[in-house]
């Protein structure tokens, strides 16, 4: 384990003690802290802003309700983005479907990606294709590169096998593949 | 070519992702030269690997941590929902209509209302013990066995009514508030 990841989990664990104690405002330093992950992965699996920042605030007030009960066998972080996965799963069953055109996908990431990124056209149509996986694809993609979680870590937070999330993510990469062949081909058309 | 055939795309994933020892790197890297399909799914899945290596964390909107912290007072849904369900006086009466179904059930699975021997029940054997002339009058004019299973029948049905009303609509209800 780095030393700044035991840094991190030691200094969770300080939060979370004085949180459990009573100091309800501590919380919001974990929250601050994990937020962008957070929401990162919910938006991956709902694919919209709102419903993400929803699940993503859903999940952090479950995770607060439910923190006497965090054991700390394992690191906070991958407690909670199991949480927040759980969350934002359940929140795709109960989401209206959308069916984006690539063109809506395209304007929608825009807007959230710098001017730098959108330089750089593997990375943008690589955005865009994520964005058309089923969600547990792109949440397994997202937990593999964004933080760079191990299989364990990731079979952690999906309830499910390292086997399992190992095959899961080799499927994931190969509709990734697809899926951005499909978008440049249809780029290819348009233009 | 025999070689080629050992090293499969998952292989080449795990080449990419950088879990091989050298040995095995070796062995990917030939077989890459060997094969021209391997070497077009590497190029690709390398090209996807080297974007996916510059994901980014996406920020939601400035006031996230306060909306957090703000909700943290309201009471999670699925408390709510057994909330709900314990605060009706009638959770303790399914409970307690339920336990008797079910101590009813076991004390004639075990034998201890035998069943087969209800027809003595109306002799004056079983109810000549019994103080009241009420409870007397009345196992006398009643076939235990049908007092049974019709007691039986009412509790089930008690149980059923109960639970419908006081565990699932709750949640029905519940769950519809979080649709609409």
């Amino acid at each position: 384990m780095r030393p700044s990841t035991v840094n991190d989990q030691e200094s969770d664990l300080q939060i979370i003690s004085e949180v459990i104690g009573g100091d309800k405002s501590a919380y919001a330093d974990l929250v601050d802290k994990y937020k962008s992950y957070a929401y990162s992965l919910a938006y991956r699996i709902l694919n919209n802003q709102e419903d993400a920042e929803e699940a993503a605030q859903d999940a952090f007030i479950k995770a607060y309700h439910a923190l006497p009960k965090f054991g700390g066998q394992s690191k906070f972080s991958t407690w909670l983005y199991r949480i927040v996965f759980n969350t934002a799963i359940s929140y795709k069953r109960k989401q209206k479907h959308y069916h984006d055109d690539i063109e809506v996908v395209h304007s929608k990431f825009a807007g959230e990606l710098d001017s730098s990124a959108e330089k750089n056209d593997r990375d943008h149509f690589i955005h865009l294709a994520l964005g058309k996986l089923l969600p547990t694809d792109a949440a397994i993609i997202t937990l593999f590169y964004l933080k760079e979680h191990s299989l364990e870590e990731i079979s952690e937070i999906m309830g499910t096998k390292t086997n399992t999330v190992k095959v899961k993510l080799f499927r994931a990469r190969k509709r990734l593949a697809e899926e951005l062949k499909r978008i440049l081909k249809h780029e290819a058309v348009t233009l | 070519m025999k070689r080629n055939k050992k090293i499969t795309k998952e292989l080449v994933l795990d080449y990419i992702d950088g879990l091989l020892s050298v040995e095995e790197r070796n062995e990917v890297e030939q077989a890459l030269i060997d094969s021209p399909e391997l070497k077009a799914f590497f190029d690709e899945q390398q090209s996807i690997h080297k974007g996916l290596k510059n994901l980014r964390l996406m920020r939601p909107r400035p006031h996230f941590v306060d909306n957090v912290m703000e909700g943290l007072d309201k009471i999670p849904q699925k408390e709510l929902v057994l909330k709900a369900i314990f605060k009706n006086r009638g959770f303790l009466l399914l409970m307690g209509a339920a336990l008797t179904l079910l101590a009813t059930i076991y004390l004639i699975k075990v034998g201890m209302v035998d069943l087969t021997g209800l027809k003595d029940f109306n002799t004056q054997e079983v109810y000549q013990d019994l103080d009241t002339d009420v409870i007397q009058q009345f196992f006398q004019g009643t076939d235990f066995n049908t007092f049974l299973k019709g007691f039986l029948f009412f509790d089930l049905f008690l149980v059923f009514l109960l639970f419908d009303k006081i565990v699932l609509k709750p949640i029905f209800r519940k769950r519809a508030q979080m649709h609409y």
